[in-house]
């Protein structure tokens, strides 16, 4: 370890740099609090640098005028972690701050900045097959280091926290900082969803269960899919509206889809943007989030914030963000599953605007400011404070 | 341009919010009384409960991250401050001390050092977070401290922070509340067995208060003179063993019975070892009642009203109890007594922290 830098004083202006050149340009789960803490650091007496990659720097611009950026990590991604690992932390830009924060799993290997790492999940430990071979050797090494070598580590719930401690040996604090959620952006109240729909080729008097989440083995929409030909035998007309961009070991899941008996009822929508997701969530009878494991399951908390009735699995994170506005189901269990979504579509109107007001008020408490200022805790302490 | 001056409450979420909060209670009873368009007040609040009604306050509330997390943060970054901030107040030394717009003028209220005159009166911790936020600030030129005991200025001064960031400000000792009448107070009296003449103490119930050597004093001059009745305590208990002998405690009472009580009173008595600023004496005076006070209390130090004493001498304190029996009660006196203390209204003070915000 190199030797340690002073520390600059209390009270004067504390350089953080962030790195962001993991967020892909489609932002989903982790990007999105990447997202937000760029957009947010600076209004919060933080002076910040964003570390882009080096054609990526001019949408970071927009998202964040107020901070510095330094375009400097390679595009490719073999290249860019490479980079990262060996480059950045003796970098000009590593050198200018008082403290850098990878959001996401993996840290500079030289260099001597206190380095703060978000560790999103630890399924890579817990769960090897829901993820590419490949990436699961890279995460699992990446987390060890951090935990031994970082300044202070933050945990996106008290759940992954938890397991971080259990599974890999740790030396630094654990701060926690739940994820937040935009209440503006994602509320009950109708914004003219009718033409935002009309606008995206959706019609607006189907009754449908909604799923939004990237398609890859963990996110359970194998059940969900078995789970709707209960639900689809026993309701005449109700649809599955899935959404999300298409992740990987998807085949399993298009010979499901082509072999259901339902399979008309099923719409796919790919990748849906900012402006459509919130009516989407407010329109559904039932946003169903059957996840397998998350590090912490953004999509139940905006589903939500958008009063929406909330279908997801028990001994998860999404538990913990959930609290008792949602129902929870066991995890792989069609049966349950369906069951619950039935329940969830004979909401009367009443019971539905009751229920989501419930689940609004549970959103609430999940506040991106606040998952900002337990940042600010990190870099403290990442600071000696 | 209405400009933005914005507050920390901070202090009506810790559990015994104390003096700190009726400053802050006081300040903006001040600012709103002046009914001046070109500023308006916001409150920067943590997050969770309040132990003391922040509802009442004339301000617009914003509640940012909880409590212990801007005890932390607050000294490095203003968490929660609205960026349209003009002007920036940290209401304690927790802070904020940045914030707000780009040239907003950032200030912080000080009160005393007792940390440091009177260290068994904090934890190790305490000492240690109020010394880190004190050197933190004369490290930062750019905040104005807003002093708010005679005296403290001066000592800042001699540690060498800039006098131009140095603002006295006075403290109020006026509010809304009326005085109970003489039969409730009387009542309220009998019900505890006093009857007839009483000395009064008011403050809270700890070793700094030097409350033993006011007992001792107190019996001591009661043999030579029975007019200044039992010894009546009045406050919460603080922390310490305190023996208060055969004193009568009435523990904490409403406002307005308190300052019935400050008036009956035949002499008001406050003698702590060590003192920030010292507001029963002030509020005794405002009764128009005849006090005894330590001579090192910053609020009464000048005061030509009261009868100062040595606090670490009983027989002292004992002479000043019999010596305020020959101060007289008529009513021009009394109107002297209340007139010495009228400048300390909550508006005077507002206006003093305009000032120092120019």
């Amino acid at each position: 370890m190199a030797k340690r830098r002073p520390r600059p004083p209390g009270g004067l202006a504390v350089k953080v740099a962030l790195d962001v050149s993991a967020v892909p340009i489609r932002v989903a789960g982790a990007g999105r609090y990447i997202v937000e803490l760029a957009a947010r650091l600076p209004g919060n007496g933080v002076a910040t640098t964003l570390v882009t990659r080096r054609e990526d720097d001019e949408r970071w611009r927009r998202t964040s005028p107020a901070a510095s950026i330094a375009n400097i990590v390679p595009n490719a991604r073999p290249a860019r972690l490479t980079y990262e690992a060996w480059m950045l932390g003796t970098s000009h830009t590593a050198h200018d701050v008082d403290v850098w924060h990878a959001p996401h799993y993996t840290m500079p290997r030289r260099g001597s900045t206190p380095t703060v790492v978000t560790i999103h999940d630890l399924t890579f430990f817990t769960n090897p097959e829901w993820h590419e071979r490949s990436k699961v050797t890279f995460f699992r090494r990446a987390i060890a280091h951090s935990a031994q070598h970082a300044r202070v580590l933050v945990a996106v719930s008290d759940f992954s926290a938890r397991l971080l401690e259990r599974l890999v040996p740790v030396h630094a604090p654990i701060v926690v900082a739940p994820l937040g959620v935009d209440l503006a952006h994602f509320q009950p109240q109708s914004r003219d969803d009718a033409s935002i729909l009309r606008e995206h080729d959706l019609p607006e008097d189907v009754r449908y269960v909604f799923f939004v989440g990237t398609a890859e083995p963990r996110k359970g929409l194998d059940v969900l899919i078995t789970a709707f030909r209960e639900v689809a035998e026993r309701d005449d007309d109700v649809e599955l509206w899935l959404a999300g961009q298409v992740g990987w070991g998807v085949n399993a899941l298009e010979e499901q889809l082509s072999a259901h008996p339902f399979r008309d009822r099923v719409r796919r929508l790919g990748f849906v943007d900012d402006e459509l997701l919130p009516a989407l969530y407010r329109n559904a009878r039932a946003v169903a989030y059957p996840s397998r494991g998350e590090g912490f399951g953004l999509p139940v908390l905006e589903a939500m914030a958008s009063g929406a009735a909330v279908v997801t699995t028990a001994e998860t994170v999404m538990a913990e963000v959930a609290g008792d506005a949602a129902r929870l189901v066991s995890i792989g269990d069609a049966g349950a599953l369906a069951a619950a979504l039935l329940d969830a579509l004979s909401l009367s109107a009443s019971e539905r605007v009751s229920e989501g007001e419930r689940a609004r008020a549970r959103a609430q408490e999940f506040t991106w400011e606040n998952c900002v200022a337990q940042h600010l805790v990190a870099y403290d302490l990442a600071l000696g404070g | 341009m209405t400009r933005t001056i914005t507050l920390s409450l901070d202090q009506f979420y810790r559990p015994q919010p104390g003096g700190i909060a009726t400053y802050v209670r006081g300040l903006v009873r001040g600012l709103s009384s002046l009914d001046d368009p070109s500023f308006r007040v916001l409150g920067v609040a943590p997050r969770g409960a309040a132990s003391e009604g922040v509802a009442d306050l004339e301000l617009t509330r914003v509640t940012t991250a909880p409590l212990r997390v801007l005890n932390r943060v607050w000294a490095r970054w203003p968490l929660g401050v609205p960026a349209e901030s003009d002007v920036v107040h940290a209401t304690s030394l927790t802070g904020p001390f940045a914030g707000g717009r780009s040239n907003a003028i950032h200030s912080v209220a000080l009160f005393d050092l007792l940390w440091r005159d009177e260290p068994a009166s904090s934890t190790r911790r305490g000492i240690a977070f109020h010394e880190r936020r004190l050197q933190l600030l004369k490290a930062r030129g750019d905040v104005r401290l807003f002093c708010a005991s005679p005296g403290l200025a001066a000592r800042l001064g001699a540690e060498g922070f800039a006098s131009e960031r140095l603002h006295d400000v006075r403290l109020g000792v006026d509010d809304v509340t009326h005085p109970e009448d003489e039969v409730a107070v009387a009542a309220a009296l009998d019900v505890r067995g006093v009857r007839g003449p009483y000395t009064l103490y008011v403050g809270t119930r700890e070793p700094r208060k030097n409350l033993e050597r006011l007992v001792a004093a107190h019996a001591r001059a009661r043999a030579e003179s029975d007019a200044l009745g039992p010894l009546v305590l009045v406050g919460p208990l603080g922390w310490g063993d305190v023996d208060v002998a055969d004193a009568v405690v009435l523990g904490k009472v409403s406002r307005s019975l308190l300052k019935g009580l400050y008036r009956d009173a035949s002499v008001v008595a406050y003698v702590p070892r060590a003192e920030g600023w010292g507001l029963p004496p002030v509020e005794a005076l405002a009764q128009g009642s005849r006090v005894v006070a330590s001579s090192n209390t910053p609020s009464v130090a000048a005061n030509t009203e009261v009868i100062l004493v040595d606090p670490l001498d009983v027989e002292d304190i004992a002479g000043g109890l019999l010596a305020a029996l020959s101060v007289p009660t008529d009513e021009g006196a009394r109107a002297r007594r209340r007139a010495s203390v009228a400048e300390l209204t909550w508006r005077n003070v507002a206006l003093d922290h305009l000032a120092g915000w120019r």
